[in-house]
This record gives structure tokens, C-alpha cells and sequence, in this order.
């Protein structure tokens, strides 16, 4: 699916501006990752894009048609710490719900697509666990096998690393990437590592407030000298090469 | 296949017992008739069955115990079905079908009307009129910018609520003492004895409607329970859902506030019995409460009548009875479950 997203502003005053004239461009099968301070709008910005919140000013391109419904994104929040009473499969099966009608319930290909979507995502061993009895790393995992059973044309992931160890993380990462390329989504979520997003989204959104925002390829977007601007940090971004090929990192030099 | 068996039990039980209470009740009176006996005289309305009864019995049966167990069938069922779907709604495991001040509102135009035309049908139409009156008004107060949030539902509800109830106390103040206030306290305490077919005719079909609209839903109010954000992240439109959820309640409160009075409890104690039985995946937990709930109202009306020579108002039973069941489950299942961190 192909996303665009012209001049958007949010300010929840007249005159404070949360960002202003964004971009973004999303095409079919795309990662694209956004880096930013906090308290720079990254959650607002995708909430405005789900429709859960309203942009000041802007625009939502579908496939080169103005959008009107958000039912085709999937999201996968930062925290869900809502207690829900219902197992884990029961809240993945609820991703259907835009399939089924009002006044009926999910039936066996709801089923089937809910428990393989479980399985794409390593979880498929939680399905019989209360969804308030599991990690808040688990739960994101449960919240994708949903977003993905809803068959979205983009996945909005907000923040989907920062609950996970070390290993995870790069599982999580590895599974963005898998699920792009197979289900042919395109996938935007928000981290506060840019090594993450070096490591999978090919463009990245760097928001630093009303007046430093960047939206381009990742690899020249996350620069020393961008993130000096945003962040107010010294770093170092060195090539690392190994068996598998070349990896980055950002080294931040502290005084 | 284990689950389907159980799943299947489960509904069995859940379609029998209302049935055999169902029967029993006709039984069940000062004037205490035999089983088999009562089920010949109903069955005796359809088939041709020998007479081997009184026409007392029959009168019993058939004129006064009939209607009143039908009646309180279907409003058992509808009040318990209501609670369980605006708890599931409202996310809120202390709320009952009464929250949005309905039950206020209906219980107002009945009283009014008792004073104004002392005519128990325009008693009937008055209730129902101002039940759907006050859901208006709630509904007026919690819109705000073109939008509701279920906290400004429940709010304007509580404001609704107060303001009939005031009304009520004000038509109490001004009521006759000797012929009309004690039978506005009485109507409001909530009774089956003003029972008929024409009540239950009038009733029967929305009723009915209204709880199938409700099971429908009952997956659709799992998802509701999640919150507003996420019912719009699955595609969904919350304010229409609720709405839907919103409107058959408010007809089934209105109603049985019309024909009984106020019935207290049992929309809040049966849901969550039902809660600690079976769960709180709606899918089950709906069904088991429309069961559950009619069995409740109808014991409660044999009670009523057959306990002492006057009868004792339903409201103060379902209430105390619901109560004390309410609170020992509390105490062995530490809660059930439902939103709590």
C-alpha cells in the first residue's frame, strides 16, 4: 500500500505547533522508521495518522486518493497496560472484527488466518494465557498477530522494541522485516534507537519539533550532524564489518 | 472436540433450567397447586386433556400465575442482558442498565401519571415515553465538539438520574397521603401483580427483539470492552456500536419500569454471578445472563408471592436476595476478574 502524507501539522493550542508541514512517503512494502526526542510528537503523529487523533492541517494519500477511514492500518501500541480479560488468541481473533458483520461472530477461517498469523509471530504457544497475565514484550507480540489478522495495507508499530531484552529486539526487528517482504505490508513504527533503524527501514522521519524535521533515506537522514541538531549529542556513526556483511552503530562521545 | 462438548453443556443447562422453572412456578403460590397438575392445565390450553382439576385451579393458573411468570421472564431476562452488555461497554464492572438515568426517567412518567389520569395504561405509555425522554437528554448533555466519550455518557447519566429522581421525591410531596402516595410507593418498589396478557402482549415482541439485538452483538461488545481506541484502530466506529448497544437497553428498561415498577439489582448482581460462572468473554457471558436472569425473576416472584399472605414488593427481594448471593461470591472468587489491575 501507498502512503503519503503532505504538510501535517498538530498543535492542541492555536499557536504551539507539536510539528508542523510533515511529509512522509510510504510505498508498498517499505519500513520506515521515525526518531525523535521525547515529547516531539512521534505517538501523536502516528495517531493522527490512525484517525485516533485530528491534524491541524494536511493531508492522508492512499493510493494516490485522499483517505477518508482508517480501517485499512493496523496499530500495535507502545503500552496496553488495560487489563482485558480474554486470552491471547481471543484478542489476536479480534483483528477480524472489520471482516465480520455487526451482528455476527468469527467463524473457522477467522480461525484459521488468526492462529497463523500467531504462529508468523512466535506466540502461537500463548494462546491459552490470559492477555493480562502476559509481558508487556508478549503483549506487543499479540497486539501484531491482531494487526496482521486484520490484513492492513500498513502496520503502525509505536515503539515495538523498547519492552524487549536485547535478543528480542532484534527478533522483533527480523519479523518486521519478514512480515513486509511476505505480506507485502509496509510498515512505519517509532524507536528511540537509530541503530534499529539502520538496521531495517530503508527511509526514516527524524522529528525534532516544530522546526527540524527530516524525512529521507535512512542512511543519509541519520547523520553525526542531524543528530547533533535533534538530540544536542556528539556521535559517532562507524561501519562495522563481519561474516555477514556491514553493520552500523551510533556511538554517542560524551565530554 | 472437549470444548465443543462442554460448550454444549453449557448451553443445554442454559435453555433447560429456565424451562423447568418455568413450570415449577405455575405451581407455586398461596394457593399451591401440584406439577403435574399445572402442566395439564397449560398444556390443557393447546391440547385435549380429560379435566381431572378445579376451575379454581385453572383460573389460578392461567389467569393470574401465567402472565405474572411470562412477565417476569422476560424482564429478568432483558434487565440481566442489559447489565451485562453496558458493563462490558462501560469497561465498568459497577455498572447497571439504570447508569444512563432511564430507569429514573421511566419511573417519573409512571408516577406522574398515576397523580394526573390515575389510568394504568397511560401509566404504562407516560413511564415508556419518559424512559426514551431522559436516554435524549443524556444523550444532549454528553455531546460535546460532536463528540461522546463513554465518561461524559456516564456523567450526563448521573445527572439525568438525579434530576428524575428529584422529580419523583417533588410528585411523592404533593401526592395525596392517604389514596395516592402509597401506591406510588409501592409502584416504584417494582411488583408483578398488575400482570395481564395485554402487558405481556405489548411487551413480548419489543422485549424479545431487543435481547436478540443484544445476543447478536455479543462478540461486537467483546471489542467494545477493549476501549475506544482500540475499536477504532480494528476498523470499527465506536459511536455507532455504542449506539446500537445503547438503544435496546433503554427500550428494555423503559419497558419493565412500565409494567413492574423499578426492579433494582438484578442488571447489576446477575451479570457479574454470571461473570464469576462463566467468564467474561461475552459470547458466553450473554446468553448465560438473558438464562440466568430470567430464572432469577421468576424465583423471586414465586417468592414474592407465596411468602407471606400480603405480598413483599419484587424491588426489596431481588434486591436483599441478590445481595447476599452477590457477596458471597465476592468473597469466594475474589472478584472474577473484569478491568481489575
Amino acid at each position: 500500500m501507498k502512503v503519503e502524507i503532505k504538510n501535517a501539522s498538530f498543535s492542541y493550542s492555536d499557536s504551539d505547533y507539536l510539528f508542523k508541514d510533515l511529509d512522509l512517503s510510504i510505498r508498498e512494502s517499505d519500513i520506515v522508521s521515525i526518531l525523535g526526542p521525547n515529547g516531539t510528537g512521534k505517538t501523536t503523529f502516528i495517531k493522527c495518522i490512525l484517525g485516533l487523533l485530528n491534524f491541524r492541517s494536511g493531508e492522508i494519500r492512499i493510493n494516490d486518493r485522499v483517505f477518508k477511514k482508517n480501517s485499512v492500518f493496523g496499530y500495535v501500541p507502545q503500552t496496553h497496560n488495560m487489563n482485558v480479560p480474554y486470552t491471547a488468541f481471543e484478542m489476536a481473533l479480534m483483528g477480524r472484527a472489520r471482516f465480520i458483520g455487526t451482528f455476527s461472530k468469527p467463524g473457522k477461517n477467522d480461525m484459521n488466518i488468526t492462529h497463523q498469523m500467531m504462529e508468523k509471530v512466535g506466540i502461537i504457544d500463548l494462546k491459552d494465557r490470559m492477555f493480562n497475565t502476559l509481558s508487556g514484550g508478549e503483549r506487543q507480540l499479540v497486539l501484531t498477530a491482531r494487526a496482521l489478522a486484520s490484513e492492513c495495507g500498513l502496520l503502525i508499530m509505536d515503539e515495538p522494541t523498547s519492552a524487549l531484552d536485547f535478543k528480542n529486539q532484534y527478533k522483533t526487528l527480523n519479523m518486521i522485516k519478514e512480515v513486509a517482504v511476505e505480506h507485502r505490508i509496509s510498515i512505519l513504527f517509532t524507536t528511540h534507537q537509530p541503530e534499529h533503524a539502520l538496521y531495517v527501514s530503508g527511509k526514516t522521519l527524524l522529528m525534532g519539533g516544530e522546526h527540524f524535521n527530516y524525512f529521507g533515506e535512512t542512511t543519509e537522514v541519520i547523520s553525526e550532524e542531524n543528530l547533533k541538531k535533534i538530540y544536542g549529542l556528539n556521535t559517532k556513526i562507524v561501519e562495522i564489518s563481519h561474516e555477514m556483511g556491514i553493520s552500523k552503530a551510533v556511538v554517542p562521545i560524551m565530554e | 472436540m472437549q470444548l465443543l462438548k462442554r460448550k454444549s453443556i453449557i448451553f443445554a443447562v442454559l435453555i433447560l433450567v429456565p424451562i423447568v422453572i418455568f413450570f415449577v412456578s405455575l405451581g407455586i403460590g398461596r394457593y399451591t397447586i401440584p406439577l403435574d397438575r399445572s402442566c395439564k392445565i397449560l398444556f390443557s390450553q393447546i391440547f385435549d386433556i380429560q379435566q381431572t382439576w378445579e376451575d379454581v385451579e385453572k383460573t389460578v393458573i392461567i389467569n393470574l400465575r401465567l402472565p405474572r411468570i411470562l412477565l417476569a421472564l422476560l424482564i429478568g431476562a432483558g434487565l440481566s442482558v442489559s447489565g451485562a452488555s453496558f458493563q462490558g461497554m462501560f469497561r465498568n464492572p459497577l455498572v447497571s442498565p439504570h447508569i444512563l438515568g432511564v430507569s429514573s426517567g421511566a419511573g417519573f412518567g409512571g408516577v406522574i401519571a398515576m397523580i394526573l389520569f390515575k389510568n394504568s395504561s397511560l401509566v404504562f405509555i407516560s413511564a415508556f415515553c419518559f424512559g426514551l425522554l431522559s436516554i435524549l437528554i443524556a444523550f444532549f448533555f454528553s455531546k460535546t465538539k460532536r463528540k461522546i466519550t463513554t465518561l461524559s455518557l456516564v456523567l450526563s447519566g448521573v445527572i439525568v438520574s438525579a434530576f428524575f429522581t428529584s422529580l419523583i421525591s417533588l410528585v411523592k410531596f404533593v401526592a395525596d397521603p392517604v389514596d395516592e402516595l402509597p401506591s406510588i410507593v409501592f409502584w416504584l418498589m417494582g411488583s408483578f401483580s398488575g400482570a395481564s396478557y395485554e402487558k405481556v402482549k405489548l411487551i413480548a415482541i419489543p422485549m424479545i427483539g431487543c435481547i436478540t439485538i443484544l445476543f447478536l452483538l455479543r462478540w461486537r461488545i467483546n471489542i467494545l470492552s477493549l476501549g475506544e481506541d482500540d475499536v477504532k484502530a480494528l476498523g470499527l466506529n465506536p459511536n455507532t456500536l455504542r449506539w446500537l448497544v445503547i438503544l435496546p437497553v433503554t427500550v428494555i428498561v423503559s419497558l419493565s419500569v412500565s409494567v413492574s415498577g423499578m426492579i433494582g439489582w438484578v442488571g447489576l448482581a446477575i451479570p457479574h454471578i454470571c461473570r464469576m460462572i462463566v467468564g467474561n468473554d461475552h459470547r458466553i457471558l450473554i446468553p448465560c445472563s438473558i438464562s440466568v436472569g430470567a430464572v432469577y425473576m421468576m424465583l423471586m416472584d414465586d417468592l414474592a408471592r407465596s411468602l407471606t399472605a400480603a405480598e413483599i414488593p419484587l424491588g426489596v427481594l431481588t434486591a436483599l436476595i441478590g445481595i447476599i448471593i452477590f457477596g458471597f461470591l465476592l468473597k469466594r472468587t475474589r472478584g472474577g476478574g473484569l478491568f481489575e489491575s
